[in-house]
């Protein structure tokens, strides 16, 4: 599989989840951030199978969730942060399965609303830049030319840009949470005004 | 490290090497930084996926002739003509604060509208199913008064929801003449391709993986189906196909032509069930006659393909036609099992 195959087998067979797989999370974990944690190391073992073991899997749905259970109870063990009763409750087979619900599986009509809903509520710089960038195709100094700001400026708001773009199309929940903005660089404004 | 760390990381590696510049050095501190951590390549992996998957907005993007417009994804209402009243005009994006803000209001209000309008077509009873066999005809009137002409050995699939109506057509000919209601765009899709119209008549064919479209009223605009059903309103980049038109859409492209009054006519007689020709090639002739029975023309011998046939025929009275054939352009006709296989009388 080349990284493009890679990163499209990525988006809709795993990250279509990650909303429902932070809700199962958020059973066992109250931070925010220990979630975060399990799932990017849930991420990290999907993307450390190889070739035999991932065509060997015959359900995505059930193995990321699996393996994100196998990550949890494993930091769990390690911090100690909940109970042994919690623990066993992970090893229930029974929340995993689940087939996909309604809400995890679009369609490629939904997909493109989701996408140009997600581009159209970006900040408005970020939205420029994604849109110049991603609809016209143009490179990032063509977009600094035109836009009339530095190239590390254009380079900071694809970099914040693609990081909202993913928290909103993949993670968000009822609440919003934002990722923390770029460590700015001194002399550098690019995205404040929209903080 | 934590997981945000690695987050904000990603983003910037992702963000340097799509800048298009990267050395050799670039590229071999990313792979020390990927590999320093299993969550770094975690992390990129997740964003250059978002970023992959973003690519697919370029199924909205303008035509190469349009300026460049850095606000065409906020603004979904303003770059666009009314195709409800036909009007050519364009707004252009303002500039001041108070315009922008409520152009950004709108825009999501667009996209809100037009997600909801799928939710509902999709969560609406399943769609109505209308077909007919070969030799069949069929007039459809829709609950909102539109109009379906169904030709013969065609099927349509026909879904009404608040903010879209629906037609499929699966196989054959369908003609529609649209009820007005510039609050429901009428979409008929074929295949990859879709029509969409608020008021007008056209006939829809569907030959093979091809479609023609012959507008003989009003206008329509082509394209993909998933892009007219998202958009609430159609940007003045995307073709439209005038009445007197027919546009031929295939995996090659859109051919575009311009017919006379009498050749949209001939095109379109078979809503009264007649098929009509003038100085038409005898292969074209046959392979309508063959769409209306089974009892199929073969044409045997090769001298016949420069044969010009004219005149006014029943589709479905094949047996007229093979004696109008007989007696007035000396051909042959000889039954050949479910075939009847044409050849020049004058062989011999």
């Amino acid at each position: 599989m080349n990284s493009i195959e890679r990163n499209a087998w990525l988006a809709k067979e795993i990250l279509v989840h990650e909303r429902a797989l932070r809700g199962y999370l958020s059973r066992f974990f109250k931070n925010v951030a220990d979630i975060e944690d399990v799932v990017q190391e849930t991420y990290a073992r999907l993307l450390s199978l190889n070739d035999a073991a991932s065509s060997a899997v015959r359900n995505w749905h059930a193995f990321l969730f699996t393996s994100a259970r196998n990550a949890a109870v494993d930091r769990i063990r390690k911090t100690r942060v909940v109970s042994i009763d919690t623990l066993a409750e992970m090893g229930s087979e029974a929340v995993l399965d689940q087939t996909p619900s309604a809400v995890d599986t679009i369609n490629a009509r939904q997909e493109l609303a989701l996408l140009l809903e997600t581009v159209a509520s970006l900040p408005d710089r970020c939205r420029e830049a994604l849109t110049l960038r991603k609809l016209y195709g143009l490179p990032q100094r063509e977009i600094a030319q035109r836009l009339g700001i530095a190239e590390s400026t254009v380079e900071k708001h694809v970099a914040y840009g693609v990081r909202l773009c993913a928290e909103r199309m993949f993670a968000r929940r009822g609440e919003k949470r934002k990722p923390d903005p770029p460590k700015v660089a001194p002399g550098w404004k690019g995205i404040s005004d929209e903080q | 490290m934590n997981s945000n760390d690695a987050e904000i990381e990603a983003g910037e590696w992702l963000a340097r090497l799509d800048r298009g510049d990267a050395t050799s050095a670039d590229f071999s501190a990313f792979d020390r930084w990927q590999a320093a951590d299993v969550r770094h390549a975690a992390a990129y992996a997740r964003l250059a996926a978002t970023w992959q998957a973003l690519d697919r907005i370029r199924a909205v993007r303008p035509g190469p002739a349009e300026p460049v417009h850095i606000d065409y994804l906020k603004s979904a209402k303003s770059p666009s003509a009314d195709i409800a009243n036909g009007s050519s005009t364009r707004r252009l994006p303002g500039r001041s604060t108070f315009r922008r803000r409520r152009s950004w209001f709108a825009a999501i209000a667009c996209i809100l509208v037009a997600v909801a309008g799928v939710w509902i077509a999709r969560d609406a009873v399943g769609p109505h199913v209308f077909s007919t066999g070969v030799g069949g005809f069929q007039r459809i009137v829709l609950e909102d008064r539109s109009a379906i002409d169904l030709n013969t050995d065609s099927e349509v699939r026909v879904q009404l929801s608040a903010h879209l109506r629906k037609v499929q057509l699966v196989r054959g000919e369908a003609s529609f003449e649209v009820a007005h209601d510039p609050t429901r765009p009428f979409i008929v899709s074929v295949g990859n391709t879709a029509v969409r119209a608020v008021g007008t008549k056209f006939d829809v064919l569907k030959v093979g993986s091809s479609v023609e479209v012959t507008v003989d009223e009003g206008k329509v605009v082509l394209g993909a189906p998933e892009l007219l059903e998202t958009l609430t309103s159609v940007p003045p980049t995307i073709l439209r196909v005038s009445a007197g038109q027919t546009a031929l859409a295939s995996g090659d492209g859109v051919k575009l032509s311009t017919l006379s009054k009498d050749g949209v006519a001939r095109k379109l007689a078979w809503q009264n069930q007649m098929l009509v020709f003038d100085a038409c090639p005898l292969g074209d002739v046959v392979a309508q006659f063959n769409r209306y029975n089974q009892r199929q023309l073969v044409i045997a011998d090769p001298r016949l393909a420069t044969l010009r046939i004219g005149g006014y025929f029943r589709p479905t009275n094949l047996d007229a036609f093979v004696r109008v054939l007989q007696s007035d352009f000396d051909v042959r006709v000889t039954p050949d099992g479910d075939q009847l296989s044409l050849t020049a009388a004058a062989a011999d």
